[in-house]
């Protein structure tokens, strides 16, 4: 089986950090800084001793030489909770080249890098597959990256629910705040409005995680290969549409493609969500120069 | 409305692939696509546009199916009116044989019969049709290779005639039917003759493989014929030896008519087939010049029921004879005897080779042998067949001259046992030379002729010729003197003008029959040849000068072939009975009209632009699995 991610994708991972973590409130103990004094391992300044400091930070070699009381001041260091939401519905296809592969993907590298900056990533596909009823598996370190990988391999495509109604059962109840990356083609508008992308949207967003919802377009969805007479079937719900695909439909599918993706940044921006926009079909580099450029990694 | 070329119509299984193409071309292709839901949007606002697309598809294809009917119409050559009849062709074999001369009571022959009922054959075909034409007599002809082309037809009819040669059916029949096997054609084979069922048909009536074989029977149910074989000058008249070849005894009259006093001599005659009689026909004193001897009433060949002849103007010549111990040699007499017309027999003489004075008392011509009689008086013309002292063995004969005494005799094949040489006397011109010297001279001495051979006739080979009696002929008529008789000339063979037409003379006219045909002489003043009259028969040949002199009277004479038979026409098929079989008729229709073409043709067209016109614009549709 190939896999995921090629070694030199790896090891240019280990060099990066989460950019959207610092906003999502990790645990301490993690490897990423908090942005503030803490209790890690990285020193990061001496002051002065104050009454209250806790002794086991007074640096007695600094008192040896200086006679009077300091104390180390380190970096505070956080761990990050990063939930890799993978939207495996029919509209995202299967196979190599397809949506589905390229969020895949796109979730090993987030994953990946969190996993090296000592983040808990927690891999859920939604809907959750048969048998994955337990919730999403949890991924440490960074020996959890090969089963993390093997995993984002085997999730199976081509479910048919809802996104918006497979997502609540399946994220799990939160204990704290953390990253969440929504990995969706944001197509699947559901049988009722309020079971699309727009619940999910919405429902991650009362979790309170920061949310960065990655749209993975097909390049077939931005100019579509085809003319004439078709016969359309939606691959979620098999509804078919008769559709005479001529160039005046073409560019009015262009315009209406357009409008989706500003209406879809547009609603993730309002509910402080990022939103990235990643082609299917790029190779690794293409999306890692994708997800810097966006913040989403760093 | 008719189509000529229906398998054009195969051309609509074209429509087939058409449809089938319009239908893969209009058929929708499924194409998976994430959702429908932006699909929809597009949807909406272009049903009308698509609409008006399957409007112009369905249009075109429309448009594009009448353009190939129009067209497979078109190919198919649509005709109005009645419908033609399919192509046939007909092989006509005319029996040109010598019988099909014979004349009907109406005075039309056989083969005009003949021409008649394949005229009416070849009128009752179609326009498509082709017609092949053959002359069966002697050698088969081929007068009208296959063609459609009535006008070559009619004027090959016309032309046609009657030969002299036996009829060869059979022989015309198989090439004919030969032709028809290579050509891959089974037209049928329409024999008209005279004598169908005969033994010139043995073997080929029976039903032919390939093609039908019909025999229509022209003239009637039996012939008679019988000829005037032979007419000569003889003492007091003509010699007429008359011949009947078919038919039944019956009595008939041998008429002799003058041409300057009418019917000068008739007597009866008893014919029977196979008969053959020599009669004598006595005439008025003072008959000279042209008669005619003719059979009366006229047979159903009555171009063999008379002949001509120019009688001398001078009586016959009183001939003596003079040989050793009187006996000449049998050919001398004999061809002596064979010149009734020239040598009065009554008053013929024979004497030895020294003949007393009073022997040549009321003589003409002296002929002698042997030696010239002593004694003979200069005034007689004589002609002298007797060796010279010294004879020479065998001599080569190497050249003849020109002189009316060889008039129709070739000596070029003479062979001689002895014979002296001559030597020619001022006034004598040279006849035949050989090695030795001349052997024969012809001359004049104090305006009396003489003809002079250095050899006995029993001591060469002339006697064996068929020319000697010619020869001796030639002699007395040139001894004679007096004005030459019309030179004979046979049919087909040049006709002498040396003496007749002055030289320089371009062109003069042979009038055979009433018919003139005009001869170019060209500067070297070549001799025309004789019409060949058809059919035969005696005829009198005037050639015309410019100035329209007559110049010359002879005589064409025509017998009927050795071997051909006048057979009883035998039963056959009527000719009202034929036709129908050989040529139906066409019913009468309206003509046939080929605008329909033309229109289909517009219609094609036109059809062809509106579905060009009509047809959508844009891209072909690009394969997709899935969007």
């Amino acid at each position: 089986m190939t896999p995921l991610l090629g070694p030199r994708t790896l090891e240019r991972l280990a060099r990066l950090d989460l950019g959207a973590a610092r906003a999502a409130g990790g645990a301490p103990g993690g490897e990423r800084l908090a942005g503030g004094a803490g209790t890690g391992t990285l020193f990061r300044e001496h002051r002065t001793y104050a009454p209250g400091d806790d002794l086991r930070y007074v640096d007695w070699n600094a008192f040896g030489r200086l006679r009077s009381l300091h104390v180390k001041v380190f970096e505070r260091e956080e761990s990050v909770d990063v939930h890799l939401l993978l939207d495996r519905s029919a509209s995202m296809g299967a196979g190599p080249g397809s949506k589905l592969e390229t969020a895949l993907r796109v979730a090993g590298l987030v994953g990946a890098v969190g996993l090296a900056r000592n983040a808990v990533v927690r891999l859920q596909p939604v809907p959750a597959p048969e048998g994955a009823d337990d919730g999403p598996r949890a991924y440490r370190g960074r020996g959890g990256t090969g089963p993390l990988l093997d995993a984002l391999r085997r999730v199976p495509g081509g479910a048919r629910a809802p996104l918006g109604r497979a997502l609540r059962p399946a994220f799990p109840r939160l204990r704290r705040r953390g990253l969440a990356l929504l990995v969706s083609d944001f197509l699947d508008e559901g049988d009722e409005p309020a079971d699309g992308w727009r619940r999910a949207v919405d429902f991650l967003r009362h979790r309170r995680v920061r949310l960065v919802a990655v749209h993975v377009v097909a390049p077939e969805e931005r100019d579509p290969p085809v003319d004439g007479p078709l016969r359309l079937v939606d691959a979620e719900s098999g509804d078919e549409l008769a559709l005479d695909f001529d160039a005046s439909a073409r560019e009015r599918y262009r315009a209406r493609f357009a409008a989706h993706l500003r209406e879809v940044g547009a609603y993730l921006r309002r509910r402080e969500a990022s939103h990235v926009v990643v082609d299917a079909g790029r190779d690794d580099a293409a999306l890692l120069r994708t997800l810097l450029a966006a913040g989403v990694l760093r | 409305m008719e189509f000529l070329r229906p398998a054009a119509f195969a051309l609509l299984a074209l429509a087939l692939p058409l449809v089938a193409l319009h239908l893969r071309v209009r058929r929708r292709r499924r194409v998976a696509v994430s959702s429908l839901r932006l699909w929809r949007d597009v949807a909406a606002p272009g049903g009308g546009r698509a609409g008006l697309r399957r409007l112009h598809e369905t249009t075109a294809l429309a448009l594009a199916l009448a353009a190939l009917a129009a067209a497979a119409t078109a190919l198919a050559d649509p005709v109005t009116g009645a419908p033609p009849p399919p192509p046939r062709g007909l092989v006509l074999v005319l029996d040109g044989s010598a019988t099909m001369n014979a004349r009907g009571a109406g005075g039309a022959t056989r083969f005009d019969a003949a021409r008649d009922a394949a005229r009416a054959l070849v009128a009752r075909l179609a326009p498509g049709d082709d017609v092949t034409l053959w002359l069966a007599a002697g050698a088969p002809q081929v007068l009208v290779s296959p063609t459609t082309d009535r006008a070559q037809v009619a004027v090959a009819l016309d032309a046609a005639r009657p030969t002299l040669e036996p009829p060869s059916l059979l022989a015309a029949v198989e090439l004919a039917r030969l032709a028809l096997r290579t050509r891959g054609n089974a037209a049928p084979l329409c024999v008209v003759t005279d004598a169908p069922g005969s033994a010139a048909l043995a073997g080929a009536a029976e039903p032919v493989g390939d093609a039908a074989l019909h025999v229509i029977s022209v003239g009637g149910a039996g012939a008679s014929n019988a000829g005037v074989v032979g007419a000569v000058p003889a003492p007091g008249g003509v010699r007429v030896r008359v011949r009947a070849t078919d038919g039944p005894a019956a009595s008939r009259r041998l008429v002799v008519a003058s041409d300057a006093g009418g019917v000068v001599a008739s007597l009866p005659v008893e014919l029977a087939a196979g008969d053959e009689t020599t009669r004598d026909v006595a005439l008025p004193r003072g008959t000279r010049g042209r008669v005619t001897v003719r059979l009366e009433p006229p047979d159903e060949f009555p171009d063999d029921d008379a002949a001509a002849l120019v009688l001398d103007d001078a009586p016959p010549l009183r001939v003596l004879v003079t040989a050793p111990s009187a006996r000449p040699t049998p050919y001398l007499l004999e061809a002596l005897r064979a010149q009734p017309e020239l040598v009065d027999a009554a008053a013929a003489r024979l004497a030895d080779a020294v003949p007393p004075a009073s022997a040549y008392d009321g003589v003409d011509v002296v002929v002698a042998e042997g030696a010239l009689p002593a004694g003979l008086p200069a005034t007689l013309p004589h002609v002298v067949f007797a060796e010279t002292a010294a004879p020479v063995r065998e001599p080569v004969v190497w050249g003849v001259g020109t002189h009316p005494v060889l008039d129709g005799v070739d000596l070029a094949s003479l062979r001689l046992d002895r014979a002296g040489a001559l030597v020619p006397r001022a006034g004598e011109r040279p006849l035949v030379e050989s090695a030795a010297g001349v052997l024969a001279v012809a001359g004049e001495a104090g305006g009396v002729r003489h003809v002079r051979f250095g050899f006995r006739a029993d001591a060469s080979t002339l006697p064996l010729e068929a020319a000697f009696p010619l020869l001796v002929r030639n002699a007395l008529r040139w001894v004679r003197g007096g004005a030459a008789p019309p030179p004979a000339v046979r049919a087909g063979a040049p006709v002498p003008l040396a003496g007749l037409v002055p030289r320089g003379t371009p062109r003069v006219d042979l009038v055979l029959d009433g018919v003139a045909h005009a001869a170019d002489l060209g500067p070297d003043g070549a001799e025309p040849l004789a019409p060949l009259p058809l059919p035969g028969g005696a005829r009198r040949l005037d050639v015309v000068l410019p100035g329209g002199a007559l110049q010359a009277t002879t005589a064409v004479q025509w017998a009927l072939p050795a071997g051909v038979r006048v057979g009883a026409a035998a039963e056959g098929p009527s000719l009202a009975d034929a036709l129908p079989a050989l040529a139906p008729r066409r019913a009468p229709g309206e003509p046939l009209r080929r605008h329909a073409r033309s229109f289909a043709l517009a219609a094609a067209l036109l059809a062809a632009l509106g579905a060009l016109a009509a047809a959508p614009r844009g891209a072909p549709a690009r394969a997709a699995a899935a969007v």
